[in-house]
């Protein structure tokens, strides 16, 4: 407020707007405060006051002081802040920890695949003709021995096997006999696959197969 | 909230809010004084804007008694320095730093006066020169302002305001010397 009324007897002195005694005590005023005297040199100098320039000076102290409020309050860590980073911290850990055991099962699946992969290899058959076969699968041997390794379950502890059989007309084998009493689930299996899959060429054969 | 207690509160929690209102009340006379020394008006804009940037370190360290009287002197500094950095040459008065310097000095010492003091004024007067004393007769026995000192003399009127500074000062120098017994 003073201020204000300073910069009006200021710009009032400047344009003659003034009387002679408030003009004497102004340059009385300013002979002892050299601030005044200064300010109404510059402002002479200047010819007469700019409002503009100092509502300008006023937006950019304002501006300054809250520039700095907001500032300080980025680094202000009241409470609540505390609060909302300690809860996305907590989400954070929890997050983590879903991915480490979903990843975890992942890990688990990677050696059931390669146990399953060495099932493969021991699941391998290679078929031959014994005694005095004259029958031959359609395809050779090869292909014979493929579909029965890739039919049969693999669960076996045996070694080899023979089986003897017949072959009707349609090259379809029956009467299927073997040297093996047990195993019924694998006999089954495999008495399936040559019955339903293979075709042969010959009225009757003894093969032997072998389970590497 | 004075002055002074804004003051201590800024020095003691640096909130710039406060420097704010410290300073806001002194911009426009900062900006005169700015404009006296500078003599542009972007210039004296930032000089008044980086005075209050040097505020915020200095005043949480510098304990201010009269914050007016230390604004004041800060910001003249300043601008001579930014003038010294330009390399232009100002001139200032040294006479009247020099009144502005005692007055300081000699502000808390209120004396009574006696007759004697007022005799010894009647015979200072008459050791000023012509100008002077014409001048301080006219400013402080006859209360006339700057113009009409000048119109009546027809000196000159920044003339006039450097006849009554000087002639203040050696009519100072003159009652002291004859008070002291001299």
């Amino acid at each position: 407020m003073e201020n204000n009324y300073q910069l009006s007897r200021i710009h009032n002195y400047i344009h003659g707007l003034m009387s002679r005694e408030e003009m004497h005590a102004l340059e009385r005023e300013a002979l002892e405060d050299p601030f005044l005297q200064d300010a109404i040199d510059g402002y002479r100098l200047q010819n007469g006051v700019d409002s503009k320039s100092l509502s300008l000076l006023q937006q950019r102290l304002s501006r300054r002081v809250e520039e700095h409020a907001q500032r300080q309050n980025r680094y202000f860590f009241g409470w609540q802040r505390l609060a909302i980073g300690m809860v996305a911290a907590v989400m954070f850990v929890s997050v983590c920890i879903l991915i480490l055991i979903r990843y975890l099962p992942h890990k688990k699946q990677v050696n059931v695949t390669e146990v399953e992969l060495m099932d493969e290899t021991l699941q391998k058959v290679s078929v031959q003709a014994i005694g005095n076969t004259a029958a031959e699968p359609i395809g050779g041997w090869k292909t014979l021995a493929e579909l029965l390794s890739k039919h049969y379950s693999g669960v076996t502890d045996l070694f080899e096997l023979t089986l003897r059989f017949q072959i009707d007309e349609q090259g379809r084998p029956f009467n299927i006999t073997s040297d093996v009493d047990d195993h019924l689930i694998l006999m089954n299996e495999l008495m399936d696959v040559l019955e339903k899959k293979s075709r042969w060429k010959g009225t009757d054969a003894e093969i032997k197969i072998v389970f590497n | 909230m004075d002055e002074k207690e804004l003051l201590v509160r800024y020095r003691t929690t640096g909130d710039i809010e406060i420097l704010g209102r410290l300073y806001a009340p002194y911009m426009s006379l900062l900006y005169g004084v700015c404009f006296k020394y500078l003599e542009d008006r972007d210039t004296s804009q930032d000089a008044v804007m980086q005075i209050f940037e040097q505020l915020v370190d200095k005043l949480r360290v510098h304990e201010v008694e009269n914050f007016k009287s230390w604004l004041y002197v800060f910001a003249r500094n300043y601008c001579l320095m930014e003038l010294r950095k330009e390399k232009r040459q100002q001139h200032v008065d040294i006479e009247h730093n020099l009144l502005e310097s005692e007055q300081k000095l000699n502000d808390a010492i209120e004396e009574k006066w006696s007759e004697r003091d007022f005799e010894n004024m009647h015979d200072c007067l008459i050791t000023l020169s012509k100008e002077q004393a014409a001048c301080i007769r006219l400013f402080y026995l006859e209360q006339q302002c700057y113009k009409d000192i000048a119109d009546a003399t027809g000196y000159d009127l920044s003339k006039v305001k450097s006849y009554i500074q000087n002639g203040k000062r050696n009519l100072k120098i003159c009652m002291e010397s004859r008070k002291n017994g001299k």
